[in-house]
């Protein structure tokens, strides 16, 4: 399984891709700081399942994930979007643009193999 | 002759006069010349302008503060030299993890040799029960408990080592919190930049985080996104 984790954090990464390895999804894991970055990444490279996070400069998450949603060729890559907004009206606003799931850090690696396996559908 | 004689004289006297001016104006340049190398001695070196003189100059005297005040600056270093501490700690904890992995996995090589000699040895001890076997029997399955002390040693180690790197979040979450601040600091100088109509060119920043929560209350955050999310499937939220 091919997985794209953005987030401009490169602690934040190296925790998700090493989560990812510990919980059994660490097949390949791309990476990228931005949502810019992360849509040149998938152009050359369809991805499995994207985990991004919200606030990032140049590109936020907020906007990658409309720019994926409005794209054909991703537009049912399952996203798990994670970051520190807790607010219930950005958790909305998030579901609607697209995301798919949504962690609020800090996150356990149980909380994150269960989200993958309800957006893969593996679970309900 | 005595014209002429005079006018020896005359020449000798000028002579004289002239030789005795330029001996006062080496005299007075000599000094000169002393006193400007007495004066340069005393006089401090001339300094290269720093940047910050520069701008200075360029403001009129108005002096900026110097390059550690800058607190946008300080800030975003502390923010870049957690990071790169907190990853250097991840790293070593990345090792930490497989040198366990290795070690469990040596364990494990050992293991089918030690319980086929275990078989072995519980064949003979219960067909010969008298023999001295029975002793090396005893230290054998000591070797077998100790074996299973390191494997739970080895779980415990790994266990910690996950929490640990889980811990490691905190950074990031660090980071958002000082960014807040900036973006404060930043409306401030925006706010006074506005004033007097100067332009200030920045580097792309991240939007500031509305909420971070506070570790007690995530169990109740992870619920309540949970119930959120289950709204929006069933079409409650509008």
């Amino acid at each position: 399984m091919k997985i794209i984790t953005v987030d401009d954090s490169s602690t934040m990464r190296r925790i998700i891709k090493n989560t990812l390895k510990r919980i059994g999804y660490g097949d390949e894991i791309l990476e990228a700081e931005n949502g810019k970055e992360a849509l040149e990444i998938l152009q050359q490279n369809p991805v499995d399942l994207i985990i991004t996070d919200w606030n990032m400069p140049v590109m936020d998450g907020l906007t990658f994930v409309k720019k994926i949603r409005a794209d054909h060729k991703f537009d049912d890559v399952p996203i798990i979007m994670v970051t520190t907004e807790a607010a219930k009206e950005d958790i909305i606003t998030a579901l609607k643009a697209g995301v798919n799931n949504y962690i609020v850090k800090p996150f356990t690696p149980n909380v994150l193999k269960e989200k993958i396996e309800q957006v893969l559908g593996l679970k309900d | 002759m005595a014209d002429t004689q005079s006018e020896i004289d005359a020449l000798i006297a000028d002579f004289q006069q002239e030789k005795d001016d330029s001996v006062e104006d080496i005299i007075d340049e000599f000094v000169e010349k002393k006193e400007e190398e007495i004066e340069e001695k005393a006089m401090p070196p001339k300094k290269e302008k720093t940047e910050d003189e520069e701008e200075a100059e360029k403001l009129r005297g108005v002096r900026l503060p110097p390059q550690e005040h800058r607190v946008i600056d300080r800030l975003d270093e502390i923010n870049k030299e957690s990071e790169e501490k907190v990853n250097k700690l991840f790293e070593r904890l990345e090792t930490i993890s497989t040198e366990v992995d290795e070690i469990e996995n040596l364990i494990e090589s050992i293991k089918p040799y030690v319980n086929k000699h275990k078989e072995f040895m519980d064949f003979f001890v219960e067909h010969f029960p008298k023999t001295s076997v029975k002793n090396n029997y005893e230290y054998f399955k000591n070797i077998i408990n100790i074996l299973n002390s390191i494997e739970e040693k080895i779980n415990i180690v790994r266990d910690n080592t996950f929490e640990a790197m889980d811990i490691l979040q905190f950074q990031d979450i660090t980071r958002q919190k000082i960014e807040r601040v900036i973006a404060v600091i930043k409306a401030l100088h925006d706010y006074l930049n506005s004033w007097f109509a100067s332009s200030f060119e920045d580097r792309p920043r991240a939007r500031v985080a509305h909420t971070i929560v506070d570790e007690d209350d995530k169990e109740k955050i992870d619920q309540e996104v949970d119930e959120i999310i289950k709204q929006m499937q069933r079409g409650e939220v509008k």
